[in-house]
């Protein structure tokens, strides 16, 4: 199955789901997020009539004068929050479970942002996709509508996971490109150190930073029953040993490095999950912006 | 039925046993590459300790039992004392319809008394030339406590001059007695061409005399009688040789090509083979001996052609002799079946042991099929 089409039962649960700024409380409240921008865009969109605490200056006078009535121009209201889906593109991304040989790492990420972007286009949100890959980001700016989000997916669909990012080479062009008010959605398996480095800077110029970190679940269970030669497809290092005699220390240090990452980016404010591949792709997402809360 | 092997040798292909217990083994320290990119956390510890572990044993069993069968084909396993022992029906072909349906009981094995002994209930084999070589065959193929009963026609053609010696005891049978044929004719005299030198000429009188005493009454005697210089005729069968030396070489060419030479005591002819006294006197002296020559026969006269040196020649029995000579009859072969039942005093046969060779080719190319279906199948990812 493609990652790029969501499965009915996903697509339902993700409408109950929404993508929710870190900041909301500093916006003052119109539409679905809180807007610091008062009043609409220009682009007109309908009459409705007045309410009370409407502003004077948005009744029509000339409607008015022909009906007697008080009307109010409503006006497309832009979004202020920009979605960013930072999308990991490096070869540590292209691998599978055992059992499931045929579904990566990247197909888990991309069905992922596929379904960030369902959300982000339901709430009205702008959004946009940076994919770092060897042969540097490939950047689509922000917008928002079906449309946008028809061309985001063209854009994944081809893509595979190859090679070494390069984190640091690209961050200038990541703080160049993304507002500083900006929702980034960083999709990654956080192995690489990097990786971790420029998400800690990208928090630190005070953006809303959410890693959702994307592990298989032989990470998890570590179901490796004989020997094997285990080799990263990153670093071209590689290891010839006994699943069962590795297990046990795996997933004790593995935990443990679960464990400092995760100390690592709770001091820099960025929100994470962990994502397994063999699980639905709604997870991460509730845990992320629906545990605490709209505050 | 007793199992054997007639090769035990080949029992020691049973040491290819340990060649799938290594693959087994070794395949196992064969490794899978799989990607994985939390390698950092992976403790590269001494290697685990070996322990021999096997691995797929359905599929190392299959493997070892193709090779123990394989190791048992080696050694040619053959089974004895496996034998029928229903009573076997050898009948003549040629008997009447009624006392072939007669012959056998249910249970029977009823076969033909024919070359290869093919079962009765097919189209009837002709009638053989040798039925007692048959019935030795017969006696010889079977194993010694298999009942056999013969059935023979009355009159038994073409029988040796012994009774037959078989193994066991017959149940001997006689058909009725066949209706009395015609007694052959007797066979034409022999037609004789004679090559004299000139001054052997006097001799031919005695053939002539010979040929002449063969003839029917008031019929011209058949003899060619000529100077050896002359060619013998084509339809010459029988050739009387009176010259000193040496033969000429179209003359041995003809006796090689099947005619039949007496030859005088001076006359050289090449002889193959040995030589037996054919013509004796009254006092037992040999006269003549005969010896083969390619296809013909050579008779010489061992003393000169003069009455003084044989006195047969000149007496009245002389022609007969002469024909005997020539034309020597054949043994006497027809006696009645009932004269002629076999006697019982021959060492039995050894019975050879059945081959299991041929069952046990089956049964490897079954576990081989096996054997591939299980090692391609599609639950396995590598095929070693």
């Amino acid at each position: 199955m493609s990652p790029l089409e969501l499965p009915p039962d996903l697509r339902s649960r993700l409408r109950s789901l929404s993508i929710v700024p870190r900041r909301a409380a500093l916006l003052a409240s119109a539409g679905q997020h809180d807007s610091r921008n008062r009043g609409g865009g220009l682009e007109f969109a309908q009459y409705r009539a007045y309410e009370r605490g409407d502003d004077l200056r948005s009744i029509d006078w000339k409607l008015y004068a022909r009906s007697d009535r008080f009307f109010v121009r409503d006006a497309e209201r832009e979004s202020p929050v920009a979605v960013w889906i930072l999308l990991d593109a490096s070869a540590s991304m292209a691998q599978a479970d055992l059992a499931r040989p045929d579904w990566t790492r990247f197909d888990a990420a991309r069905r992922l942002a596929a379904g960030l972007i369902e959300i982000a286009l339901s709430q009205g949100d702008r959004f946009g996709l940076i994919v770092e890959g060897a042969d540097g980001p490939m950047v689509l700016t922000p917008r928002a509508g079906g449309r946008h989000r028809d061309r985001l997916r063209l854009a994944m669909a081809p893509l595979k996971a190859a090679g070494v990012a390069r984190w640091t080479r690209d961050v200038a062009l990541f703080g160049e490109r993304i507002g500083a008010h900006d929702l980034i959605l960083i999709l990654t398996d956080g192995f690489d150190e990097c990786c971790i480095e420029v998400t800690e800077r990208l928090a630190a110029s005070g953006r809303d930073v959410c890693l959702i970190q994307i592990l298989t679940g032989d990470e998890r269970d570590f179901p490796f029953d004989r020997g094997y030669r285990f080799h990263d497809p990153e670093t071209g290092a590689a290891l010839v040993a006994d699943g069962p005699a590795l297990r046990q220390d795996f997933l004790a240090r593995f935990a443990a490095a679960r464990a400092a990452l995760s100390a690592r980016l709770d001091a820099r404010g960025v929100r994470h999950v962990a994502h397994f591949i063999d699980e639905s792709a709604d997870r991460p997402i509730r845990t992320l912006f629906h545990t605490t809360g709209r505050s | 039925m007793t199992p054997a092997l007639l090769f035990s040798a080949g029992l020691l292909a049973l040491v290819a046993l340990a060649i799938p217990i290594v693959l087994h083994i070794v395949r196992r320290t064969e490794t899978l590459t799989v990607d994985f990119a939390a390698l950092r956390w992976l403790e590269a510890r001494p290697k685990p300790r070996r322990s021999l572990r096997l691995e797929e044993l359905a599929l190392l069993a299959v493997r070892l039992i193709l090779l123990a069968a394989l190791a048992l084909w080696l050694a040619r396993p053959v089974l004895g004392d496996v034998q029928d022992s229903r009573r076997v029906v050898a009948i003549t072909p040629g008997l009447d319809a009624a006392t072939i349906a007669s012959a056998g009981q249910d249970g029977d094995r009823l076969v033909w008394l024919a070359p290869g002994f093919p079962a009765v209930g097919g189209p009837a084999p002709a009638a053989p030339a040798k039925v007692i070589s048959l019935i030795r065959q017969l006696d010889a193929e079977l194993a010694p406590e298999t009942p056999v009963t013969v059935l023979v026609p009355a009159v038994l053609d073409g029988v040796d001059a012994e009774r037959p010696r078989l193994s066991r005891r017959l149940d001997w049978r006689v058909g009725p007695p066949a209706p009395a044929g015609a007694t052959p004719d007797r066979r034409p005299p022999p037609a004789l061409s004679v090559r004299h030198a000139p001054e052997a000429e006097d001799g031919v009188r005695y053939f002539r005399a010979a040929a002449t005493a063969w003839a029917a009454a008031e019929t011209a005697p058949r003899l060619d009688a000529a100077p050896t210089d002359r060619p013998l005729e084509r339809e010459a069968t029988h050739l009387v040789w009176l010259a000193p030396g040496p033969m000429p070489a179209p003359v041995v060419a003809w006796i090689r090509d099947g005619g039949t030479a007496l030859v005088a005591l001076q006359a050289r002819a090449p002889v193959e083979g040995e030589t037996r006294v054919v013509w004796r006197d009254a006092v037992g002296e040999p006269l003549a001996v005969a010896g083969r020559l390619g296809r013909g026969r050579v008779i010489r006269l061992t003393r000169p052609l003069q009455p003084s040196a044989i006195p047969a020649l000149v007496e009245p029995e002389f022609p007969d002799a002469l024909a005997l000579m020539l034309e020597p009859s054949a043994p006497p072969a027809r006696v009645a079946a009932t004269d002629h039942a076999p006697l019982t005093d021959a060492v039995p046969y050894e019975q050879p042991p059945l081959d299991l060779r041929p069952w046990l080719a089956l049964i490897i190319a079954l576990i081989l099929g096996g054997e591939r279906w299980m090692a391609t199948g599609r639950a396995r990812a590598v095929a070693p």
